[in-house]
């Protein structure tokens, strides 16, 4: 066979594998391979193997006939879902909670972050680091139950304080209008600081010489943030921003279905709620298993795109 | 290039990992199908050949048990609260009688119904499952008939179930019985209440009845500071849901999705009927005055009954229709305060057309099924329930054993304490067990309802609790189940949903009623006209 001169400078250009080297290179990092083993079987047991019944999709899938005895129907569930009269109106609700929540709540850790950053050490700033991680752990049940209570008309502290000041009470859970910034808010004190610690790690990473000499050359506080601080948070950033972008199409579930009400139904169906209605509580497992693969095909379009701009653009990506 | 190689080396020992485990889900998919394909039926009936447990050959009793061997089965149910999920005196004791051995399985309710499925992927099926949705056993092929085997094996079953209880024991999607029943034979359970310290309060000396008269009170505690807490605006005349309300126009249903029956017996839904209508002209006024809870569609009895709950306890609410329970705990939280606070059980409301109803417990649930994994033992399982159906399982599983949870005065069994005392007390030693099916006997609940003491006795919390139980008496009604036809199955968490947000609008006047009803018949091509059609249909079967 004839090699042409592009293949030969292929080859010249590969270095060879050294196998030798390779295993003992292996055998030197042992541990390392040994760390990361747990992950790697977690992620193959829990995120790869269950992949093969993605196929659950394309069946009247029933538990105890298996696929064998199983309804082979195609497209049918993805039809059913996007020839649903609600399709258009859900996906629309789950983005614009996203987008939401993208414009509010992404940026809001960042500069919670920088502003403990700006903080002298000290107990006051373990303080407030504490009690922002607080309400993450909280149970969904219970952050909505707090919620709802909250702003009730009736025994709610926030309506009481209104009336005091004169002003008419407002059943917020009441109003479609009101679902998506209570969302939004309740989102961003739940989860700011705990979202706040990984920009937090990276600020530590910061050179502490790129202030002093920023000081040196007369850069006040705001300065600083602007040109070292941002900038050295900015990979991170970026590939958070990345990671969110992915998950545009998916909203948590537990709290969107119990705040959903029949007052705010129209703007509070989303995918996740639609999925749980129309597919686990009739345990209709190939429709979710469709909508999730639907999902999950849009959210790779979405982490890729972001991904090719970010790089084109910052030269900064997930890979 | 360090890096660049060990970067490769992951990558090959990632990609071979997958690849390796794609094969061996692969392998194991061939031998699990086989396993989910076919439930362990066989495995279960070597069981069955190797103990063999058979009861003699005509009716299964010899001696003094049930059955001549050892016979075994395996049952999963889930509990709450205070259920023990170990074994109970009154179990072994029945088990004792029947010669049978249980394996019980039970679960925490919490997620139980993610607990069935994995269950039935699994090689593990029981031989029965309770608690779980019939419809989707159904579906999955999991569970078998029981109607050949109750008219055999299960006389005494049958003979505890009345005329109205078989809408509720058939499946509506084949009109057969597929679940072995829990019976409390105790109607009484709702009451329409109100805080009469507040009718002093406003000056009003007689119990509403009529529904000017309802309106009037209603107004009254709008408008004159009812509570006395010195804010006139915080009253809710009515508190709660508004389906509560169905009955006084007529349409006599006990949750937020509607199914009753028409004029002629023909199943519907509660908005097809003409009264639903003035029930909602009604509505909108009441809503209007400030006289129905702003907060109507996020809580009440069938929405959220500890919400309402919270209302009743905050001394804000004026009358609610709700479990007739709430007179005995509202009262007790508020007496703390105001030992004048009083909420008490009144006759239900009287429509404007002069109709009242309140909705009776109903007597039968559904409760354990055989699972084809336990198809083969069916006969006897069935025979051993009917001994938990007959008088002496009836005694048994309502008063425990005598000397120990009851003793027998004028010949009745009377519940000792502290089993009598409390349904907690009464649950955790397995009385008043419903995850497992049998009949509790009324008398034993008005036993433990009442603590064991005499109507004279009771405090007066109890004594509205009690008299809240019976002064509806007259105007019990049998609700009509929900039944789960395939449309529904499919159709309902689309279709029902947006019926309760229309609901929702047009009683806050955002859309007038003939808004609602246009928005109500674009529904029906969508799937709403499935549910009723096939709803009837299902009816017209299992009324018979």
């Amino acid at each position: 066979m004839e090699v042409t001169g592009v293949e030969r400078q292929k080859k010249i250009s590969q270095p060879k594998v050294n196998h030798k080297k390779v295993r003992a290179k292996i055998w030197a990092d042992r541990y390392m391979y040994l760390m990361i083993l747990p992950v790697v079987i977690y992620f193959v047991l829990f995120h790869y193997w269950p992949m093969l019944w993605l196929r659950i999709a394309f069946y009247d899938y029933k538990i105890l006939k298996g696929f064998e005895g199983s309804k082979f129907v195609g497209l049918k569930h993805f039809k059913s879902f996007i020839q649903s009269p609600d399709f258009l109106n859900i996906i629309w609700n789950t983005l614009y909670l996203n987008l939401l929540s993208l414009a509010f709540a992404f940026p809001a850790p960042i500069v919670f972050a920088l502003l403990l950053n700006e903080l002298a050490a000290g107990k006051f700033k373990k303080t407030v680091q504490t009690i922002s991680y607080l309400p993450h752990f909280l149970s969904m049940v219970v952050v909505v139950s707090m919620i709802k209570n909250i702003l009730s008309p009736s025994i709610g502290i926030v309506n009481s304080i209104m009336k005091n000041m004169g002003m008419e009470e407002i059943y917020f859970l009441g109003e479609a209008k009101y679902f998506r910034p209570i969302m939004i808010i309740s989102g961003i004190w739940q989860e700011m600081g705990w979202g706040s610690i990984i920009y937090l790690s990276a600020l530590s990473g910061i050179d502490p010489e790129l202030y002093e000499a920023a000081v040196m050359d007369g850069a006040g506080r705001f300065k600083q943030v602007i040109y070292i601080t941002l900038p050295g948070i900015a990979q991170t950033i970026i590939v958070m921003l990345i990671l969110r972008i992915g998950t545009l199409l998916s909203v948590g579930f537990e709290k969107v279905y119990l705040m959903q009400n029949a007052y705010n139904l129209s703007v509070s169906e989303v995918i996740s709620t639609y999925v749980y209605k129309r597919g686990m509580i009739n345990n209709n497992y190939s429709l979710a298993t469709a909508v999730g693969m639907f999902n999950g095909i849009i959210s790779l379009i979405l982490v890729s795109l972001a991904n090719s701009l970010s790089r084109k653009y910052t030269e900064i990506s997930l890979i | 290039m360090t890096k660049m190689k060990a970067k490769r080396i992951i990558g090959l020992i990632l990609a071979i990992m997958m690849l390796a485990t794609i094969f061996v889900g692969c392998k194991g998919k061939d031998a699990d199908t086989e396993i989910d394909q076919k439930p362990d039926v066989s495995d279960a009936k070597d069981k069955e050949d190797d103990n063999k447990e058979k009861e003699d050959d005509d009716d299964g009793e010899e001696g003094d048990t049930l059955f001549k061997e050892t016979f075994k089965f395996s049952y999963m149910g889930s509990i709450w609260g205070v259920h023990p999920d170990g074994g109970t005196p009154i179990f072994d004791e029945l088990m004792k009688r029947t010669n049978t051995e249980i394996d019980f399985r039970w679960y925490p309710t919490d997620q139980y119904q993610d607990k069935v499925t994995v269950t039935l992927a699994s090689d593990d099926i029981p031989d029965m499952i309770a608690n779980a949705s019939i419809p989707t056993l159904i579906d999955e092929g999991a569970i078998i008939p029981l109607d050949d085997l109750l008219e055999e094996h299960g006389p005494n079953i049958l003979a505890n179930l009345q005329e109205d209880d078989y809408p509720y024991m058939r499946a509506a999607i084949d009109g057969n019985i597929y679940a072995v029943p829990f019976i409390l034979d105790f109607p009484p359970a709702y009451a329409m209440q109100i805080r009469k310290d507040w009718l002093d309060n406003v000056g009003i000396s007689e119990v509403p009845e009529t529904w000017d008269e309802w309106k009037a009170a209603w107004k009254a505690f709008k408008e004159q500071d009812a509570n006395g807490d010195g804010d006139p605006t915080n009253e809710i005349p009515y508190a709660g849901d508004i389906y509560g309300l169905l009955p006084a126009f007529g349409i006599n249903v006990s949750n937020k999705i509607g199914f009753t029956t028409d004029a002629d017996g023909n199943y519907t839904i509660m908005y097809e009927l003409p009264e639903f209508r003035t029930f909602l002209e009604e509505m909108r006024e009441l809503y209007k005055e400030g006289i129905l809870d702003k907060e109507f569609a996020t809580r009440g009895t069938y929405i959220d009954n500890p919400e309402l709950e919270k209302v009743c306890d905050a001394n804000l609410a004026g009358s609610v229709m709700t479990w007739a329970a709430n007179t005995r705990r509202t009262t007790e939280v508020l007496q703390e305060l105001d030992e004048n606070a009083a909420m008490i059980g009144v006759k239900p409301v009287q429509g404007p057309d002069g109709k009242q109803g309140i909705p009776s417990r109903v007597r039968v649930t559904p409760t354990a099924a055989i699972t084809v994994a336990g198809e083969d033992k069916a006969e006897d399982i069935i025979k051993f329930f009917n001994y938990v159906f007959s008088e002496e399982g009836i005694k048994l599983m309502s008063y425990g054993i005598e000397g120990e949870h009851h003793e027998m005065v004028d010949s009745e069994p009377m519940l000792k304490s502290p089993y009598v005392d409390s349904f907690e007390n009464a649950r955790e030693a397995g009385l008043n067990f419903t995850p497992f099916p049998h009949l509790f006997a009324e008398e034993a609940f008005l036993q433990i309802m009442m603590g064991g003491q005499k109507y004279d006795e009771l405090p007066d919390a109890m004594k509205y609790f009690h008299d809240a139980l019976y002064v509806g008496e007259d105007y019990f009604f049998t609700p009509t189940p929900t039944l789960n036809t395939e449309a529904y199955t499919e159709k309902q968490g689309e279709i029902l949903p947006k019926i309760e947000s229309l609901l929702a609008q047009c009683v806050t006047g955002e859309i007038s009623i003939d808004d609602f009803y246009a928005e109500y018949e674009k529904l029906k091509p969508v799937g709403l006209q499935d549910i009723l059609d096939q709803g009837a249909e299902a009816w017209s079967k299992i009324s018979k």
